[in-house]
């Protein structure tokens, strides 16, 4: 009879709890993968309003679903699943939409609404700490194209492996590898024309 | 090993899937190519960055509109569950919904009455119950409780985390394909 703090309980003993109706234990994996979860949607859509609206969402699928979670997967490749399907969606019906405007829903009263894209001003309730370093960052990432910058993604934050990726992407394995690796390369490009080469700083 | 299959191999090495032979063949190539080292350099200094100092951060609001969210979502799903029953579905639709919306706007309600005074909002609202717990405000604006002392679930454990003596089953079966388990997939 011993007992599990929840600190260490694996996630896949915490969603498993969940199943089992014990609802607190869903608030240490919002804990744990909010924040990684948060960047790698905020790198896909570059938004940070809407990437918060898709993080949330992602967990409020996870769990009026958990019941649908198997352990043949690990909780994280669930989860970044979920939200890369959001993410997905959310690209599909901005392609379709007019220019500049993206429909939203759900706002705090309630009413479908529609909102311009917002730019890119303060955000005075959002973490100010190395704002340079972050925006930096955020313009070096999502300068990589769409497509190699997915997997590049789940990889870097949701520190899934290729086959994980295959699986929540839909790609060959074989595709992964090769979109990762062009990524890093685009990555490395734009990081040298940003901060220069490690190279340059030794001499 | 000509550059660019030098530059695979790095990426593979990085995601920790090459073996000792591959290691020791791009070893050999970052000997004789600087172009090389400050690549695999660079990658590493870069992608440290991205976890990392480039990290940014959700609001402080985070946790308060999951928790709003999740009840909404739960109280969709009571009335979805009363209309496939068939019984008494139009008077539950309204019931439910209903109390769905009261729940946002007395929980909304709460934080804003906080936010402008302070206070821990007025009495007949049950605070404690309706908002999870008035601690969760920071600086007068809802934030994050560390797990087990406050929560972002719209029912709350009053025991503030798992009973005594909760056991974990590892035997649990596997069945089923991660196919149907995505969520996600449904929207639209
Ligand atoms: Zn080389």
């Amino acid at each position: 009879m011993a007992i599990h703090p929840q600190e260490r309980l694996s996630d896949e003993d915490l969603i498993l709890l969940v199943q089992e109706g014990q609802k607190q234990a869903f608030d240490q994996l919002v804990f744990r993968y909010k924040d990684r979860l948060f960047n790698f949607i905020l790198k896909m859509v570059r938004d940070p309003d809407l990437a918060e609206e898709i993080a949330q969402d992602t967990f409020v699928r996870a769990y009026i679903h958990a019941d649908k979670y198997r352990t043949i997967a690990r909780f994280s490749t669930w989860l970044y699943t979920i939200g890369l399907n959001l993410v997905r969606n959310h690209m599909r019906r901005k392609k379709r939409s007019p220019i500049g405007r993206i429909p939203m829903v759900g706002r705090a009263d309630g009413e479908k609404v529609e909102m311009e894209l917002p730019d890119k001003g303060h955000q005075p309730d959002r973490d100010v700490r190395n704002t340079e370093m972050k925006t930096r960052v955020a313009e070096i990432v999502t300068k990589i194209p769409e497509h190699y910058r997915e997997p590049f993604l789940l990889r870097e934050y949701g520190d899934l492996s290729y086959e994980e990726i295959s699986a929540a992407t839909g790609l060959k394995i074989g595709t992964v590898r090769s979109r990762i690796n062009r990524a890093r390369s685009h990555f490395r490009e734009n990081w040298v024309a940003s901060f220069g080469t490690d190279a340059d700083t030794l001499v | 090993m000509n550059c660019k299959h030098a530059k695979e191999q790095i990426s593979l090495f990085l995601d920790e899937r090459l073996d000792p032979s591959g290691q020791s063949k791009l070893n050999e190539h970052l000997e004789r190519c600087d172009d090389c080292s400050a690549y695999l350099d660079d990658l590493k200094t870069g992608l440290a960055m991205l976890t990392d100092e480039g990290m940014d951060r959700p609001s402080d609001n985070f946790e308060w509109n999951l928790r709003r969210k999740l009840q909404v979502a739960m109280a969709q799903r009571e009335t979805i569950r009363y209309d496939e029953s068939g019984d008494r579905r139009d008077i539950w639709r309204f019931g439910l919904s209903a109390a769905a919306a009261l729940l946002v706007v007395v929980t909304g309600g709460t934080f804003w009455y906080q936010s402008q005074f302070g206070g821990a909002g007025p009495e007949f609202m049950g605070t404690e119950a309706a908002t999870g717990s008035v601690e969760n405000t920071r600086q007068g604006r809802p934030g994050w409780v560390e797990p087990g002392h406050g929560s972002v679930m719209p029912v709350l454990d009053q025991s503030g985390g798992l009973p005594q003596g909760t056991e974990i089953d590892h035997e649990r079966p596997q069945v089923a394909s991660p196919a149907d388990s995505l969520p996600g997939q449904d929207l639209d």
